[in-house]
């Protein structure tokens, strides 16, 4: 029996402790993007508004998935890598690379887009650094717009594992623009900062963070306009074409044996957003890769084929007599604060499984595709 | 009258019918036909053939287990007598009762009754009288020697033959329980592999590691 006292005590308690969450982890989040952008702007295209918490009764997970469906724009925005220390006594170094991105909206999730670059900020035109990056642009523009920033992939899964949190307005790009923060359910996920466009939902500035904030990538827009021109895309010697089911995929391999469709049972938030044949028309070499999302975070399983082992050389794969402890069943794994990469071969096909640093349940994931592999 | 080889070309037809059929009207049939009925009426239901093969079945039965009535002139003592005369009649015309009038003499009775006292006991009492007063000459030592070693001899021998045939058994044994073990190891499910990870120093040159870092210095 329910003591009258205790009632009122649980339903008064459950409220103010989602409020205490909720406003130490907006307060922390709206910090560290402030000293973010502070840091990395120097201010000087944010005006951070007195005004306490305001929330646009308009803005919503839906309304910045919508947007790029129904909105052509192009903006110069400024892109942030945040390198890694070289060594043991070395420094994390940001480079800032100035892209264009033109986007036209053609009512679809996937509307027409082209990034391209523009500049390493602080290089010079012509500079080995700025060619280098430029290089790079040509072959992972599509890779850095699709996966390198925050983007709603999924609305009903971004719901159902994400949150919206309001803050303060700000002015971005010299646009009226909300601060939100967009909160994980799971803890082993990027905590985003975002600032939408109050009249067109676009996200206008975007911040990754781990759960000891820090933060992991940035996209800053610095001029928006409200029309785009996408032009064609240059012929290139890949050709990609998307299905919606592994089985699909899968069928386009003259040699599927070796292929496996993984179970998601430790990712049950995730599923297959699309599944992707790339064919390089200068090999005829096929590659499937399957990319998982949660609504908004992703991870990718990547299968080749390759008749050879590469790892056949190292010394965890030679089980010879007296090599000690030698396993050939080996994942390499490589996984810091910001990614994640685990790489195995069985079969004639080499597997990569790439995602964010903080998603250690990609290990127990990669074991499995590895497991399947080596008994089917 | 059919020919004589016509019989098992018609017996042979049967079973080819029977094994054209899929394994479960094979399966059905089986057990309907042994049971006298329909084990399993949903198989019937969804096979006409099945269904149409255990209602013939089901007919004939029903005729061969069914007694025909005996007609009465059949049944009658004179109709029995004319088939023992004829049956007699048979076997005397037949080879065997020409070779049995010849083998059996027949002697002919004798004119008076015999008496006691013509049958010559005395001659032939004597003779028997003293083999069975006379004790039977002992066996000599040597002869049961070789006697008992015959019986020792045979009882080895048979051991031996047991101790080589026990290595044929126990091999012929072990063989088995390894095709059984076989069996079974074969139907449990294998032991997922051992995977290990090894941790890289380095990012490796991935796709995923220029998304994050850029490209490699």
């Amino acid at each position: 029996m329910t003591s009258p006292m205790s009632q009122p005590r649980t339903k008064s308690r459950a409220p103010s402790l989602w409020r205490a969450v909720v406003r130490s982890v907006g307060a922390v989040a709206a910090l560290l993007a402030g000293n973010a952008i502070a840091q990395s702007t120097g201010a000087s295209s944010v005006g951070a508004a007195k005004q306490s918490t305001f929330t646009p009764a308009h803005l919503s997970l839906q309304s910045i998935w919508q947007a790029p469906q129904t909105q052509d724009y192009t903006a110069v925005q400024l892109r942030r890598f945040y390198t890694l220390p070289a060594g043991p006594g070395g420094s994390a170094s940001v480079t800032t690379v100035r892209e264009q991105l033109v986007s036209e909206a053609n009512g679809s999730p996937s509307p027409a887009f082209d990034l391209s670059f523009l500049g390493v900020e602080g290089e010079l035109p012509g500079s080995l650094l700025s060619l280098q990056w430029d290089n790079t642009y040509q072959k992972h523009a599509r890779r850095f717009h699709e996966s390198g920033s925050f983007r709603i992939r999924d609305l009903a899964h971004a719901q159902a594992n994400y949150t919206l949190h309001s803050f303060v307005n700000v002015v971005r790009a010299g646009r009226s623009a909300t601060r939100m923060v967009v909160y994980p359910g799971h803890l082993d996920k990027s905590i985003w900062v975002v600032d939408v466009d109050q009249q067109t939902s676009l996200p206008l500035y975007t911040a990754e963070f781990d759960r000891q904030f820090r933060i992991l990538s940035e996209v800053e827009v610095v001029s928006l306009t409200l029309a785009a021109q996408v032009p064609p895309p240059p012929p290139g010697p890949v050709t990609l074409r998307e299905y919606a089911t592994y089985a699909d995929a899968a069928q386009q391999f003259e040699d599927e044996l070796g292929l496996v469709e993984p179970d998601l049972a430790n990712l049950p938030e995730y599923h297959l957003r699309k599944a992707i044949v790339r064919e390089d028309l200068l090999n005829q070499r096929k590659t499937l890769q399957l990319t998982y999302t949660d609504g908004v975070d992703e991870f990718q399983l990547v299968q080749e084929m390759a008749p050879t082992n590469p790892f056949a050389g190292l010394p965890s794969q030679n089980s010879a007599a007296g090599s000690g402890g030698a396993n050939p069943h080996t994942i390499a794994r490589y996984s810091d604060h910001s990614m994640r990469v685990l790489l195995f071969w069985a079969d004639d096909v080499s597997f990569q499984v790439a995602g964010r640093g903080s998603l250690a349940r990609l290990d127990e994931f990669a074991r499995s595709v590895y497991g399947k592999a080596l008994t089917q | 009258m059919s020919h004589p080889h016509e019989r098992p070309s018609a017996d042979s037809a049967a079973p080819k019918g029977l094994a054209a059929l899929p394994q479960a009207c094979r399966t059905y049939l089986r057990e309907a036909l042994a049971a006298g009925g329909s084990p399993a009426p949903e198989h019937a239901t969804g096979c006409a053939a099945c269904a149409a093969r255990v209602a013939a079945a089901a007919r004939v039965r029903s005729a061969v287990l069914a007694a025909p009535p005996i007609p009465a002139i059949a049944s009658g003592r004179a109709m029995l007598e004319r088939v023992q005369e004829q049956i007699v009649a048979a076997a005397e015309a037949s080879p065997l009762g020409a070779a049995l009038a010849q083998a059996w003499t027949i002697v002919p009775a004798p004119e008076r009754p015999v008496e006691a006292a013509d049958v010559p006991t005395g001659s032939l009492a004597a003779p028997l009288r003293r083999r069975l007063a006379t004790p039977p000459p002992a066996v000599p030592p040597l002869a049961w020697g070789q006697m008992q070693a015959s019986i020792v001899g045979r009882v080895r021998a048979e051991a031996v033959a047991r101790r080589r045939v026990w290595p044929l058994g126990a091999a012929a044994g072990a063989a088995a329980a390894a095709v059984l073990l076989l069996l079974l190891l074969r139907d449990q499910p294998a032991s997922p592999p051992e995977i290990v990870f090894m941790d890289l120093a380095a990012p490796p040159n991935v796709d995923f590691a220029i998304l994050r870092y850029g490209p490699p210095k």
